[in-house]
């Protein structure tokens, strides 16, 4: 009974149980000279999420995903990735990553196509077949015989992708990849990262310091501040259920509406209540019963840059 | 080691992808060219095996060429930024940076090779004669071509060093114009060094990377320039400047952060 309502539901929730997790940190440590830039991190990635690593700028962001792709060595602690360490056996690990650390940066004086050559000739596993596929997908096919010096912004970034994916990497490491991608361009990405992961299982580490975007991208978020983990949570798990909200109801009679429910306020000529999923319900049909007209409800969803402002204490955004 | 030729393969597209590259090839070319018909014109009696022994003076040209592209495949990776991306490979540091220094040893050869062989070409037709009659050098070394062969070798173990060396200051320094100048800065003032520290005057002297590179010394004096080393000493010194460069390189490129 279990297993075939799991099955049915098309839900995140399904797949993270699933298995280990694809990340491990384990008391991540990073120390340059004396500045301590990562602080005992320890954090699990499930595996088939969009994964959100959200901190203002200079939190330590980079640093940590520098250290992920074995860009820089560990002070202490360890980075586990599908189940090898990137300490002990770099080249394990590394295998099931594919990733962009800052700007994806290529070889300028080469073409599009030459540089996704490069990379592929640095595996076993990708045929042509497979570039021209990643090509297409990124939409790149018209362009990717010109040199790179002549792309945009946007481009090199959808390139920077298509080099990160090329092999099927079960962990794709992108960081700040919004960065330089036009309206069009982000909600295109996000469209791919849901299907990345809901297609082929992949799993995306991606992190940011745009509140907003991360909140449409991903289904969970760590969020660090300074080098320090301040929490993780799911962004659209259940514990919205729990949540008390404000919602609007708009209705017909106000102030029988209010005398009615006993609480609530008036804002902008419409009534604010407090309350959670359940009590939504619970008061629609209270009101409906008494006859007042009820034309619209609204959840006001707390954003997550509301949560990240209430938890950070407001400060340190950039 | 599925196909470590892959990433030597690599390496040579992104030298030759340059255009830089071919200009250098193009520069090399004209002088392997025009030089023998300079000599044509202006020496009497000169030999082929004479003409391509002064064409051997023009070996700083390929080697500052190979310093400055050895110093560019690694520094330059750094200040583009490719490096990062180059990294996450499933490969190990020392693979990637050995390739690297296959390909440039590779580029040094191939830089020898037309200068070397456009020129004998070129002065294969202009010149009657194997050698011209007052030639004295090819007295040193049994005939003028074995003297030729044998300079060609001692400049192309100068080179290696040098190429060696810059490729060491640019795994250090990450910087492609400070490796670059550095290196041609001890090229041209070794002599200078080995002239303040005259190794027949002073015993650590000797032990200098510049009182035992231009090994042509040699084929003049058993004794060498500065009558106190030998063919073997100057080999075996080269020989550890050699292993402590690359182990310095590999060392400090596999060790440090990329930022």
């Amino acid at each position: 009974m279990e297993t075939i309502s799991e099955k049915m539901l098309d839900s995140k929730e399904g797949r993270q149980g699933s298995g280990e997790p694809v990340v491990r940190f384990s008391n991540v440590v990073k120390r340059i000279g004396r500045k301590t830039i990562i602080e005992n991190l320890t954090l699990d990635v499930p595996a088939g999420q969009v994964f959100g690593f959200l901190g203002p700028n200079g939190s330590g962001k980079t640093t940590t995903i520098r250290m992920m792709t074995g860009l820089m060595k560990l002070s202490s602690g360890d980075i586990v990735i599908a189940g090898h360490s990137i300490k002990q056996s770099f080249e394990k690990a590394i295998t099931e990553v594919g990733a962009i650390v800052e700007n994806p940066e290529m070889y300028s004086y080469l073409s599009g196509y030459s540089n996704l050559l490069q990379y592929a000739r640095m595996r076993a596993d990708v045929t042509k077949e497979r570039i021209d596929e990643v090509v297409k997908f990124m939409g790149l096919e018209k362009r990717i015989r010109d040199k790179v010096s002549t792309y945009s912004l946007g481009m090199r970034q959808r390139l920077g992708v298509a080099q990160a994916i090329l092999h099927r990497p079960k962990l794709l490491i992108l960081d700040e990849p919004t960065n330089g991608l036009d309206p069009q361009g982000i909600r295109e990405l996000r469209d791919y990262l849901r299907e990345l992961t809901r297609r082929e299982g992949t799993t995306v580490f991606v992190s940011s310091h745009l509140l907003s975007e991360m909140e449409l991208m991903c289904d969970s978020v760590a969020i660090i501040q300074a080098g320090k983990l301040i929490d993780v949570r799911q962004l659209h798990g259940e514990s919205d259920a729990e949540t008390m909200l404000e919602t609007i109801f708009d209705v017909g009679q106000m102030e029988e509406a209010i005398a009615l429910l006993g609480g609530g306020e008036i804002r902008d000529g419409r009534l604010v209540v407090r309350t959670n999923r359940e009590g939504i319900a619970e008061i629609n049909a209270r009101l409906v019963q008494a006859g007042i007209a009820v034309y619209g409800i609204h959840p006001q969803k707390r954003s997550l840059e509301d949560q990240f402002l209430e938890m950070t204490g407001g400060g340190g955004i950039v | 080691m599925f196909n470590f030729f892959a990433l030597v393969h690599n390496e040579n597209i992104k030298i030759h992808a340059r255009v830089r590259t071919w200009i250098m090839l193009g520069i090399l070319l004209l002088i392997a060219v025009l030089m023998p018909v300079l000599f044509h014109f202006i020496s009497e009696d000169m030999g082929v095996w004479s003409s391509m022994n002064t064409m051997l003076q023009f070996w700083f040209l390929p080697t500052v060429f190979s310093v400055a592209v050895a110093a560019d495949t690694v520094a330059g990776e750094f200040s583009r930024g490719t490096i990062k991306l180059l990294l996450i490979r499933p490969w190990s540091r020392i693979k990637i940076l050995l390739s690297k220094y296959v390909a440039i040893v590779l580029f040094m050869l191939t830089l020898y090779a037309i200068m070397i062989f456009v020129s004998l070409g070129v002065s294969s037709i202009l010149f009657e004669n194997q050698s011209g009659s007052n030639d004295i050098l090819g007295q040193l070394a049994g005939s003028l071509s074995d003297f030729f062969w044998m300079s060609l070798l001692y400049r192309l173990i100068d080179t290696l060093m040098y190429v060696t060396m810059a490729f060491m200051f640019a795994a250090i320094f990450r910087s492609n114009s400070l490796s670059v100048a550095l290196t041609i800065v001890l090229l041209f003032m070794g002599s200078l060094i080995t002239l303040l520290i005259d190794p027949s005057k002073y015993e650590i002297g000797r032990y200098l990377l510049f009182a035992n590179l231009n090994l042509g010394q040699y084929l003049g004096s058993e004794t060498g320039t500065y009558g106190v080393t030998t063919l073997g000493f100057s080999l075996a010194v080269l020989a550890v400047y050699y292993m402590v460069f690359l182990a310095l390189t590999f060392w400090v490129f596999r060790k440090r952060d990329v930022a």
